[in-house]
């Protein structure tokens, strides 16, 4: 996995403050076997952990410079081959902190009447079904089209137009879910599509964004509204949040005055595929 | 033409059936008051306002001024200051101290568990959804370990006497109080205008306010031995800049803006003219959301990017720390005898004014229907803004808080309307009774000490219940007694 981010100026800034939120987060279906960032020019890489348990990094570059470059190179054992198969231990119920975070209103995902009224008739359903029921009904009513929403963009904006990308599709999902008091969050990760025909397509070259949702029969489990998928071995984490404002992958202030241009490059291919027996 | 030099004591003064603070009866002086009653009563009215005028000149000189907060394009004005001084029993300040020390530390008791383990939510006692719901409460803050567990370096709280005498916490200030400045100059200038009747009394001091501040700011600093603490100001534009400047001077700190600092390896560092410096300690004075860009509200020119982050490294501290404004939500504030029984076992040392919590259907019930006699807060507001007079308001009014109450029940609490205790107050030429509060300042590091005194606030206007400076309140110097032997 490699997640490279250009940032590139006009003329010479200083002060360039980044929080990024590329990994690694580990859990019972991925482990992160390899990480590095390396960044150019030289700056300082600090990690700590953010409030929602993500591995965070505050890069700074104080002098002069006119780019910066952000190469995240990972490497993750993914697990998870059958995502409606149920753990084996029941899982433990969230405690209030969970509760509160993913299931109330956040800053891009407020509460909204259509939300309730398209999710309603969907609340007598065993909620691991509901969820995918409600994904499959992003998907088809929602056009995945790049160019009328941005990272801010919040829930209602998107309702009204129908369309937006990977990252409206999983604001979208969250609100239906919450409306019928189904936890959920959002991820921040990539799909690792290589030469799998099966392997979910949309947003193999970018990052990508999806759903999770807390149900009391299968904990949490992604679900993928874009591709209209359950989250498997295909999709690797980064990071979880309320919604996208708590986890962009990246995010950066500078001094100086010059106009800032970004590029973002991500390349992911598999190295080996265990058989699912061995396990 | 012959003037009426009447005295300020003229008899008649009348407590009309409130408390008041220096007369127990008409023309019954409270025994402590009784120095400073006789020394009153030889003065001569214009002498008064002689001294009167003196203090407001000395206040303007030394620049003593706030701007009003909701006006932006409002004048700065001095706040309006009575010569009278209120003053409190030794053995009751003991109480009052002892009570404030029990709140301040569950208070950070409690919020170090909403951040970490969040025991108190697992239990019904208090509603999660309260606590994790609350606009101040920041998520983004949780599982931090603050230096020596303290979350609220300085705490201002509003303590009020209803008609029997009792005091009552009536909110506490857990964000960025303000209004201490006052308690200095205001004795300062005291000293000055009153030097006899100041002489008369052993009164407690105040001036070490700073350097009770200073020396909580050095305690709680991540490592350094030697830390440098800033004061960090949103700028000449706010209503409180004067107290800012006054305090950063006091200290012997630098007082910065947003602009003046910036993080880079993980560090806070200050521009100066000999190249950057370390900063260990941030007294800030700028509200969470605009404490950094990166975090919070990103349209803020106030803060510091990175702040948040360097601050959960705990390569820096914020005092007071981030997210104590959940813990001074009014709705929250009901809960806190709750909250000393469960972090202490103890009951309140002083108690809490009864407060109906609108989120509650049952108390939401009853508010609505006796919105007439209560008083009605924003649970978020301060400075007396956001608030019901239920008895002083027309109907209008009423019929609107009950709308709002309705369509947003977790944005308000009602309380009922007490009835201030009142003390003399000087009008024009003589003595008229006028409702107070009392702000005192808790600075909490390795210790909790309470400042001997307090801003004594007044509502000038006959009969107003409100003492915010911003809503036409003055202030009085607060004496609080050595001992009571006398």
């Amino acid at each position: 996995m490699e997640h490279r981010t250009q940032l590139a100026y006009s003329a010479d800034i200083v002060e360039s403050v980044m929080d990024a939120r590329l990994g690694p987060r580990s859990d019972e279906h991925q482990r992160w076997i390899a990480f590095e960032l390396r960044v150019e020019p030289a700056a300082s890489v600090r990690r700590y952990n953010d409030g929602f348990g993500n591995a965070a990094y505050l890069i700074t570059v104080a002098r002069p410079h006119h780019e910066v470059d952000v190469v995240m190179r990972g490497q993750i054992e993914t697990t998870l081959t059958d995502p409606f198969q149920p753990p084996r231990a029941r899982p433990t119920a969230l405690g209030p902190g969970d509760t509160a975070d993913f299931l109330t209103p956040s800053p891009l995902v407020p509460s909204a009447l259509e939300l309730v009224t398209t999710a309603g008739p969907f609340r007598d359903q065993p909620a691991f079904d509901a969820v995918q029921s409600l994904m499959h009904l992003v998907h088809e009513r929602f056009e995945y089209r790049p160019d009328v929403t941005n990272v801010e963009t919040s829930v209602t904006e998107v309702l009204s137009h129908a369309s937006g990308v990977c990252q409206d599709f999983a604001h979208v999902l969250i609100g239906l879910c919450r409306a019928i008091g189904i936890p959920s969050r959002y991820v921040s990760g990539y799909i690792v599509a290589g030469a799998d025909p099966d392997a979910p397509k949309r947003g193999a070259d970018a990052s990508h964004a999806w759903v999770e949702a807390f149900t009391a029969t299968h904990g949490w489990r992604g679900f993928d509204p874009t591709n209209d998928l359950m989250a498997s071995e295909h999709h690797v984490k980064m990071a979880v949040g309320r919604d996208y404002h708590d986890v962009p992958p990246t995010r950066g202030t500078f001094r100086g005055v010059a106009e800032e241009t970004l590029a973002v490059a991500v390349t992911a291919r598999p190295v080996a595929t265990t058989s699912s027996s061995g396990r | 033409m012959t003037t009426d030099p009447r005295t300020p004591t003229a008899p008649t003064y009348a407590p009309d059936g409130f408390w008041d603070e220096m007369f127990e009866a008409p023309g019954r002086v409270r025994p402590h008051y009784a120095d400073l009653a006789r020394r009153l009563a030889t003065l001569a009215a214009p002498d008064v306002a002689k001294r009167q005028r003196a203090a407001e000149l000395s206040f303007q000189a030394q620049g003593i001024t706030f701007s009003v907060n909701q006006d932006p394009g409002g004048p700065e004005k001095t706040m309006p200051f009575d010569l009278v001084p209120r003053i409190v029993r030794a053995d009751e300040w003991a109480r009052i101290e002892r009570g404030l020390e029990q709140r301040v530390r569950v208070l950070n008791l409690f919020l170090h568990d909403i951040y970490h383990e969040q025991r108190i939510l697992r239990t019904n006692l208090i509603p999660a959804e309260l606590v994790l719901g609350a606009r101040g409460y920041r998520r983004e803050f949780r599982d931090v370990d603050v230096p020596l567990g303290v979350y609220t370096h300085v705490v201002g709280s509003d303590l009020v006497r209803d008609g029997q005498g009792t005091w009552y916490v009536l909110e506490d200030n857990l964000r960025v109080p303000s209004g201490v400045s006052y308690v200095v100059e205001n004795r300062r200038v005291l000293k000055r205008v009153w030097p006899q009747i100041f002489a008369d009394y052993r009164v407690r001091p105040v001036e070490g306010y700073p350097q009770d501040l200073l020396d909580v700011l050095r305690a709680v600093a991540p490592g350094s031995d030697d830390p440098t603490v800033v004061l960090l100001t949103p700028g000449v534009q706010n209503s409180a800049f004067f107290e800012h400047a006054f305090l950063a001077k006091s200290m012997g700190i630098d007082l910065v803006q947003g602009s003046d600092l910036f993080v880079d390896d993980a560090a806070v560092y200050m521009r100066t003219t000999r190249g950057r410096r370390r900063v260990d300690v941030i007294y800030r004075r700028v509200d969470d959301d605009f404490l950094d860009p990166l975090a919070f509200r990103a349209d803020s020119l106030l803060g510091v990017p990175g702040l948040l982050a360097t601050s959960r490294m705990n390569r820096v501290t914020l005092a007071n720390a981030i997210g104590t404004g959940v813990a001074d939500d009014k709705a929250i504030y009901a809960y806190v005898p709750t909250l000393i029984k469960y972090y202490l076992g103890e009951d309140e040392l002083l108690p809490n004014v009864k407060t109906y919590v609108a989120d509650d259907p049952s108390e939401r019930a009853y508010i609505l229907e006796h919105i007439a006699e209560l008083v009605v807060k924003s649970v978020n507001e301060s400075g007396g803004y956001g608030m019901l007079i239920g008895p002083h308001a027309p109907a209008a009014d009423l019929e609107e808080y009950r709308a709002r109450v309705l369509q947003n029940p977790r944005g308000y609490i009602a309380q009922p309307t007490l009835a201030l205790s009142r003390h003399p107050t000087w009008s024009v030429d003589h003595l008229e009774g006028r409702h107070i509060d009392l702000r005192p300042f808790i600075l909490y590091g390795r210790d909790v000490k309470v400042t001997p005194g307090g801003l004594t606030r007044v509502a000038l206007r006959s009969g107003s219940l409100v003492v915010n400076s911003s809503q036409g309140g003055g202030a009085k110097d607060t004496w609080v007694l050595e001992s009571d032997a006398c």
